[in-house]
């Protein structure tokens, strides 16, 4: 066989490939054989509350997973694992596991030490508190909202609003360029 | 925060004494506040950090077991 029948031989299959490919598109599309991993948690239908709601993302997670066959917890996990050992079955699995078991203990250790810092914390807020004369009591309690805004979100207000002014300024001389 | 017992929160205390300097309150016990707020903060931060470890480590565990 020469050279030029090679090539004829090559560019057959070449042609057989396309025409696979063409038909197995027009057949099914490019769809993965295995089902998507990826979940659409907002889209079009929802408004801007549905998008600015407190906790909208953890809450949108729960109830896409729900519509898709439930959630499983970690307890779960055990609980099934408990009344299966037989599926703890590979090196891998224990390792797995026995980690899961480690992160589980150092888990309740620190819900433990949070309790006794809040705990500390809170009786010593309330001994400051209790100690304070009553007319600065009454001070405190009644303007924490507005301490907390002007004394704290309000730098962040003033700051952007400088910055936006600035930014004008800046720009303020281009525009009056013809 | 949490279950707390008081009227008002330690964030909101601390707040109130910054932004009323004429309340004077001794300075060891707010030193010792401080303390245990930067505390809280950090376990808070660490038990979040594990929660999401252990999830991680529970998802490993199902796609190992499922993979064989």
């Amino acid at each position: 066989m020469n050279t030029r029948s090679w090539v004829n031989i090559v560019e057959g299959i070449n042609i057989l490939l396309v025409l696979a490919l063409i038909i197995r598109w027009s057949w099914g599309g490019w769809t993965p054989s295995s089902p998507t991993t990826l979940y659409t948690l907002f889209d079009s239908t929802d408004g801007m509350d549905d998008l600015h709601a407190p906790d909208a993302v953890s809450n949108r997670i729960v109830k896409t997973f729900q519509q898709n066959g439930g959630i499983i917890t970690v307890e779960d996990i055990i609980r099934h694992l408990h009344d299966h050992p037989e599926l703890l079955s590979t090196p891998t699995h224990t390792a797995l596991f026995e980690q899961m078991l480690l992160t589980q203990t150092t888990l309740l250790n620190t819900e433990e030490e949070l309790q006794i810092v809040e705990l500390k914390m809170n009786k010593l807020a309330l001994k400051i508190y209790n100690s304070l004369a009553e007319t600065d009591k009454v001070r405190i309690r009644s303007r924490r909202n507005t301490d907390s805004v002007e004394g704290i979100e309000a730098q962040y207000w003033n700051s952007v609003l400088k910055q936006i002014q600035d930014t004008e300024n800046t720009e303020e001389p281009a525009h009056r360029t013809p | 925060m949490g279950n707390s017992i008081l009227p008002l929160t330690t964030d909101d205390l601390a707040r109130g004494l910054l932004f009323n300097p004429t309340i004077v309150v001794p300075y060891d016990q707010i030193e010792q506040t401080y303390r245990y707020r930067t505390e809280f903060a950090q376990l808070q931060d660490k038990h979040r950090t594990l929660q999401i470890q252990l999830s991680s480590k529970a998802v490993a565990l199902l796609k190992e077991m499922e993979s064989k």
